[in-house]
């Protein structure tokens, strides 16, 4: 959306750099054109964690992410960071 | 010989599912034309639905009961009804449950049966089988594929069933949990016709006719959803009752059977590519949409420890279900499983600095909402793999006291005052942040909203306790349903008094399995039938 259009000489603006947490408070940073589905970090993430796609979900503000959403359709910003939580189960391993 | 049964697998299935005990009308009278119509009225209504209907009545019983000329009596004289009927559904389902558990291979009257030991993988020697066994075979296979399990269990319980089945229309009693329909309906007599099929014409023809009416567009969801509606247990034994009560009728519908097989295994293609399916609830564009895989319903599954994916769904579908049909603007605010860990972490950064920095980011999960406006927050909380729930009660403008937060432990495991500890640290920063704001039209009075630091209380709720160790996660559900049916008003201090031990029976919180799962299914079925439109 309007990312692409920004007239930024310097940098192309059609980057962004992002930041995945895990809840252990690893950090990995990507760098991800504005328009590419996010599934493409997922995975990347996935692969360098050596975790499984499906045992984590991915937030943006709390919210989950689809991985066919781009940082242009969530109108992510520069540094923004994406929680990586592994899914909760629970019954009561006392 | 040749006969062939065409079977309109569509309109069979998707029929109201029949009566679980038939009574043939050549049986002698039995009292149960009298116990009928209600009772099979009240057999039709799903968990769900039955469900729905108790919480009705106990929100109108606790509103207006005590001022009906009866004081309420003919309504809880209905309540009991539904209640019975509930019990005896969560009866047949662990029934059922225990039966899948029977490990071992197993016999059965008629001779071995080879079926289905995987999907796909049918045996033609195997046919002579009866009908109903292999709907429940279908059913439990295509739920539980996974496991690699012989058929014994469903014999088993084939066999539990019918003994006592049998033993029911002996004694003729009349019970209200019992359902008899006198006369056969015109929607089973396919079931019962007696059918031979030449084997050879149906394999030589190539062109599996019959099933083709059964749509194969349906996913291993709503398959074995369709076949678990239509054969609860209870109508295996009514289909292996009537075999012996007249073996004229006596139907081995071979053909079914192939029939049944073939869709499968068409199915089976199609519960590859489906093996993957995921909805989006409430809907795809929502922000706050909830991404539900198939496999997700796993922790719906018996003694199964529920995941933070079915968690967050009933979150949302409570809040969906609220918020419009009220028309009003939503009174409550859920946050997701994930939030409570992510604002232990975000509290507890050590520079001040990053510490506000840290705040103003989090305060992007509940952006556009003021916390303080509502009448409830619930957060759910999931730590050493066991749930339990939060809930900030704000207070109202006339109300002397500052919020209240609840928890609310199935266990009492979690150490309350320490989720005190971080909630309290929560309310304090948004507090602070919007006082630099100044949000007006606050609902908490003024002079409570100036010394709100000091003005927050806290207290640990007796709740009733689950008796098992899974069910803890559908405690917490059943704690935020509860709460929002019976405390629609902002909670007033002596509503505290209302909670404890008796507040609701344990088996009314582990119940929600089956209820989730059945909304789950249908969402899946739904969203499959929507592509294939």
């Amino acid at each position: 959306m309007s990312g692409v259009t920004q007239e930024d000489d310097k940098k192309p603006a059609d980057h962004i750099n992002l930041k995945v947490k895990s809840q252990d408070g690893n950090e990995v940073f990507f760098r991800i054109k504005r328009s590419t589905q996010l599934k493409k970090l997922m995975n990347a993430y996935c692969d360098r964690q050596s975790i499984d796609l499906n045992a984590i979900a991915f937030l943006f503000d709390g919210r989950r992410l689809r991985p066919d959403q781009t940082p242009d359709e969530l109108e992510m910003d520069e540094g923004d960071e994406i929680d990586a939580m592994l899914h909760q189960t629970g019954g009561s391993l006392a | 010989m040749t006969a062939r049964l065409i079977i309109d697998w569509n309109k069979l299935v998707n029929d109201e599912p029949p009566a679980e005990l038939v009574v043939d009308t050549k049986a002698p009278p039995t009292t149960a034309a009298a116990a009928g119509e209600e009772n099979d009225e009240l057999s039709e209504l799903t968990v769900l639905e039955l469900t729905r209907k108790i919480n009705g009545i106990k929100s109108l019983l606790s509103s207006i009961g005590a001022r009906l000329p009866d004081k309420g009596e003919k309504l809880k004289a209905r309540l009991k009804k539904y209640e019975d009927e509930f019990e005896r559904k969560l009866l047949l389902h662990s029934e059922k449950i225990t039966s899948d558990k029977c490990g071992s291979l197993g016999r059965h009257h008629s001779g071995s049966i080879g079926a289905a030991n995987d999907l796909g993988q049918w045996s033609p020697e195997s046919a002579p089988l009866l009908q109903s066994a292999f709907a429940v075979c279908v059913e439990n296979k295509l739920e539980e594929k996974a496991r690699s399990k012989t058929a014994s269990g469903f014999q088993n319980e084939l066999h539990a069933l019918n003994t006592c089945g049998r033993k029911r229309t002996l004694t003729g009693q009349s019970s209200p949990t019992r359902r008899l329909k006198t006369a056969l309906p015109s929607r089973e007599t396919p079931f019962k016709f007696p059918v031979k099929i030449d084997e050879r014409g149906f394999y030589s023809d190539g062109k599996r006719r019959d099933s083709s009416t059964f749509s194969p567009r349906y996913s291993e969801g709503s398959f074995s959803s369709l076949f678990m509606k239509k054969w609860k247990p209870s109508q295996a034994h009514s289909a292996f009752t009537s075999r012996h009560a007249n073996d004229k009728d006596v139907v081995l519908v071979d053909e079914e059977i192939h029939d049944v097989v073939d869709s499968r295994q068409q199915a089976y293609h199609v519960v590859e590519s489906t093996k993957t399916a995921k909805i989006y609830y409430p809907s795809r564009e929502d922000p706050e949409a909830v991404e539900i895989h198939y496999s997700d319903m796993g922790s719906l599954a018996p003694e199964a420890y529920l995941s933070s994916t079915i968690m967050n769904f009933y979150i949302q579908y409570l809040q969906q279900r609220k918020s419009p049909a009220d028309g009003e603007r939503c009174e409550y605010h859920f946050f997701n499983t994930y939030f409570y860990n992510k604002l232990k972490k975000a509290n507890f950064s050590k520079q001040q600095n990053d510490k506000e920095d840290s705040f103003v980011k989090l305060r992007r999960w509940w952006k556009g909402v003021n916390i303080f406006e509502k009448a409830y927050i619930f957060i759910p909380i999931h730590e050493d793999a066991h749930w339990s729930l939060i809930i900030i009660c704000i207070p109202d403008k006339e109300d002397q006291w500052g919020p209240i937060i609840l928890h609310l432990d199935s266990l009492g495991l979690h150490c309350s005052s320490s989720l005190f500890g971080t909630i309290k640290k929560f309310l304090k920063e948004e507090w602070k942040f919007l006082r630099q704001e100044a949000v007006p039209g606050l609902p908490i009075a003024d002079k409570i909203w100036e010394n709100l630091l000091g003005r927050i209380d806290d207290k640990i709720i007796e709740v009733p306790q689950q008796r098992n160790d899974f069910d803890c996660g559908l405690f917490v559900l059943f704690f935020m349903e509860r709460f929002i049916i019976e405390f629609k008003e902002r909670l007033k201090k002596e509503d505290l008094t209302k909670f404890g031990s008796k507040w609701f029976r344990p088996k009314e919180a582990s119940g929600m399995r089956l209820i989730i799962h059945d909304i789950l299914e249908e969402k899946f079925k739904n969203s499959i039938d929507e592509c294939h439109l």
